[in-house]
């Protein structure tokens, strides 16, 4: 079961990234792309690295060989058109603002101000936060928060967006809730989502394309195409023969990666 | 989800009218307490159990204050301690600044001052009123130097301390969305500093306070520590207690002061959330 | 190891620079302000090495500790009490309100007219004044404890004492350990006010006396030593500090 896919213009190409803390090796060699309008999850063991390999990709660190291509030109600083939503919310909503205020915020440098109020509040409408722009952070529940965290970087127009393990700290219930908001902004504005996390079902159910890591050092163990239709469905989805074949696989192939991680240790 | 929405709104007001209510009944209390307090210190005195040679009791004391508030010489020493104080506060700001930032952000600045640092951080800053009484004697620029001296450090600590805890996730946000440094620096620098800087200020400004009145305590710089030490000599004990007692006043309005200036500024701090 | 050295030798420049330049350009001096600071260290060492150890710096010492602990002490007892007690809390709250905001060195001729001059009356300022913040830092402490904390002492039926012991002052602990350190701070400088105001010997004395007979070498000597005395006072209570805390950390705070 390995379906390579062929495409012929990605909008974001990862190439051959390398990185070392010291002489920590964490990122081995790291190599796909991404096409435009589609979602790839990139999972992995923990440990594997998976928050470097996105703070390499948004510009936030350098690495130390290989590079990330994006739209044609070479990552060095945190691109323009790309967005990140981080995985710890309540540190990267600003307490001293409000929801809206957090939502304009980085437009600031990029839309007239009429052009931003507009985004503003398309974007939280379609994560379903209308009515609570005048709310602070601190006022409002965990998963609320992600939701303005998700309307930031929406509003923000990227080409692509980037997700650091959005949902890791947020209940059960919830997660379940915002999964399917992703999905469904995501059709809503076109958007291209490059989605980091630790969870296999996450990945498999959200992903056209589903990116496996090993255990660091990290390379790409399987590029994989998630084949489940869309529109996805929580419980029809996850009921199909399809996605527990594909879950399954996946499955495996991380516990391959720990178990070699934890035998070269 | 939904759930989650509609309830927080209406169980925050209701904590809050709760926590309102029983803050009405403690402001009453201590009001009660304090009259008590004054009641019995006055029945002490009146039956002899507190000599009236060594504590006049409260109803001479206020008076006394009464009276001393129509002097203008009163007020000029309520200034001078004042003054002295402010002055020493906007220097001390100054400095601390541009040091906190050269100590945050420079690193071979850091551990060359280290040592020199921790060394003088503790060192009481009356040490040094003799030898600010030798080389200036009792002047401003004696009290100045001292109070500049003393309360330095906690607004130099805690600015160090903000400048370092500055959340890396923040800062990651403000790179990955290209905030750019204007919109850096007044949106996310400056908010994450102000409860550092304004904890610092409020420690420095109290050290300030002690610091001028020791110096005119001791030194005979002039000020209320001058007034408490000339009354103490002559043994005008009402005049002695009056200044105690202003001193306290003015170290509440100090207080108070910042209390004001913090409740707008930081509306969104776990601190004065919690406040209420 | 090597890192460790050059990390010394970082921090070590600028203050042997420093001193460095003080002795030599002092040297020599006949400045009545400025003496040579090698004048200034043999007159240190005569004095606080030697004759006045006994005669001063043991009763500024003594001084320093009874008046501090008795703070502490004080300040903890009062604390707990009126954390747990909310009446008795509002009760007093304006006049702890009144007392904490004072300049503390105020007090010092307010207790020179209750008591007169001496080594008690010097205790009886520095706790007076320097109480405050141990007891406030208590009293929050107090107060902070989680009320899923405070369920479980309950549910368990916990004594008072078990309570008191094993769940509110444990979680109390860096809250008083700050205000203990502030009052550590304040008692510093209320016992050399005392002194400087009221009392025949000790360092403060010491050093106005020196101060206001031109005695201009022992002056600096003084002031040197009440530098280290607070230096080296703080040294000591933050290695304390420290060590208690790890401690708590250790038991499962965190």
């Amino acid at each position: 079961m390995n379906n390579t896919v062929v495409h012929d213009q990605p909008i974001m190409q990862v190439v051959g990234l390398q990185k070392s803390y010291g002489d920590a090796r964490v990122l081995a060699d790291v190599t796909f792309d991404v096409q435009p309008g589609e979602f790839v999850c990139v999972v992995g063991p923990s440990g594997s690295g998976k928050t470097t390999l996105l703070r390499t990709i948004a510009g936030l660190q350098p690495s130390s060989a290989g590079e990330v291509i994006f739209e044609g030109e070479r990552v060095t600083e945190p691109p323009q058109k790309m967005a990140v939503v981080f995985q710890d919310y309540s540190r990267s909503l600003l307490p001293w603002m409000s929801v809206h205020d957090n939502v304009v915020l980085p437009m600031r440098n990029k839309f007239g101000a009429a052009e931003r109020e507009a985004k503003a509040a398309e974007a939280l409408k379609a994560v379903g936060l209308e009515g609570k722009e005048k709310l602070y952070p601190w006022e409002m529940s965990g998963g609320m928060q992600q939701r303005a965290a998700i309307a930031r970087g929406l509003a923000y127009e990227p080409d692509v967006l980037l997700m650091d393990e959005p949902f890791a700290a947020v209940d059960a219930q919830t997660r379940i809730e915002l999964e399917d908001l992703v999905l469904r902004v995501r059709d809503q504005f076109d958007q291209t989502v490059l989605f980091v996390t630790h969870d296999i079902d996450e990945a498999v159910y959200l992903a056209d394309r589903v990116i496996v890591l090993s255990g660091a050092p990290t390379t790409v163990t399987e590029d994989l195409r998630i084949d489940l239709p869309r529109p996805r469905h929580i419980v029809d989805t996850k009921a199909l023969p399809r996605y527990a074949e594909l879950r399954n696989h996946v499955l495996t192939l991380i516990q391959d990666a720990k178990s070699h991680s934890s035998l070269r240790r | 989800m939904t759930a989650v929405q509609e309830t927080s709104a209406p169980a925050g007001q209701a904590r809050r009218t709760r926590r309102g209510a029983a803050r009405n009944n403690d402001w009453l209390l201590g009001i009660v307490g304090v009259i008590a307090a004054l009641l019995i210190w006055e029945l002490a005195g009146r039956a002899g159990l507190l000599s009236q040679e060594v504590i006049p009791g409260p109803l001479t004391v206020l008076a006394r204050l009464g009276e001393l508030a129509t002097t203008p010489a009163f007020w000029l020493n309520v200034w001078a301690t004042l003054q002295s104080a402010l002055l020493g506060l906007v220097t001390v700001l100054v400095i601390a600044s541009v040091l906190a930032l050269l100590i945050g952000l420079v690193p071979a600045f850091r551990e060359s001052t280290w040592f020199l640092v921790e060394f003088l951080k503790p060192i009481p800053p009356i040490a040094l009123i003799p030898l600010g009484l030798l080389l200036w004697g009792p002047s401003l620029t004696m009290k100045l130097t001292l109070i500049t001296f003393g309360a330095l450090w906690p607004l130099l600590t805690q600015l160090v301390y903000g400048i370092r805890e500055t959340d890396k996730t923040v800062l990651d946000m403000s790179k990955s969305y290209r905030l750019g440094w204007w919109l850096t620096t007044t949106r996310i620098i400056v908010p994450t500093l102000l409860p550092y800087a304004l904890t610092g200020l409020r420690i420095s400004a109290s050290i300030a306070v002690v610091v001028a009145v020791v110096t005119e305590l001791v030194g005979g710089a002039r000020g209320m520590g001058q007034a408490i030490a000339v009354a103490q000599v002559n043994n005008n004990l009402p005049t002695l207690y009056a200044y105690v007692v202003a001193a306290g006043l003015l170290g509440i309005l100090v207080n108070l002061a910042f209390m004001v200036t913090e409740r707008p500024l930081l509306f969104w701090h776990p601190s004065v959330r919690e406040r209420g | 190891m090597t890192h460790t050295l050059k990390l010394f030798a970082l921090r070590a420049w600028l203050p042997v620079l420093l001193v460095a330049i003080w002795w030599f350009a002092s040297r020599g001096s006949t400045s009545l302000y400025f003496p040579p600071l090698s004048q200034i260290m043999s007159i240190f060492a005569e004095d606080w090495l030697g004759r006045r150890v006994v005669s001063d710096l043991l009763p500024t010492l003594g001084k320093l500790l009874i008046g501090f602990g008795l703070s502490v002490v004080l300040g903890i007892l009062l604390g707990v009490f009126l954390g747990l007690n909310r009446w008795a809390r509002s009760l007093v709250e304006y006049i702890v309100l009144f007392f904490r905001s004072l300049p503390p060195p105020v007090l010092v001729p307010v207790g020179v007219v209750i008591i007169g001059i001496g080594a008690a009356m010097n205790i009886f300022i520095v706790v007076l004044g320097a109480i405050w913040p141990t007891l406030m830092g208590t009293i929050d402490g107090v107060r902070s404890l989680d009320l899923v904390q405070r369920d479980m002492a309950k549910s368990y039926r916990l004594t008072v004492w078990q309570r008191l012991m094993y769940v509110i002052l444990p979680n109390a602990g860096p809250q008083i350990l700050a205000g203990m350190r502030t009052t550590l701070q304040l008692s510093i400088i209320l016992v050399v006010v005392a002194e400087m105001l009221a009392s025949t010997n000790g360092v403060g004395h010491y050093v106005l006396a020196s101060q206001q007979t031109f005695a201009v070498t022992e002056t600096w000597a003084g002031t040197l030593l009440l530098g280290v005395i607070g230096y080296l006072t703080t040294l000591v209570f933050v290695s304390i500090e420290r060590r208690v805390l790890r401690w708590q950390r250790g038991s499962g705070q965190e």
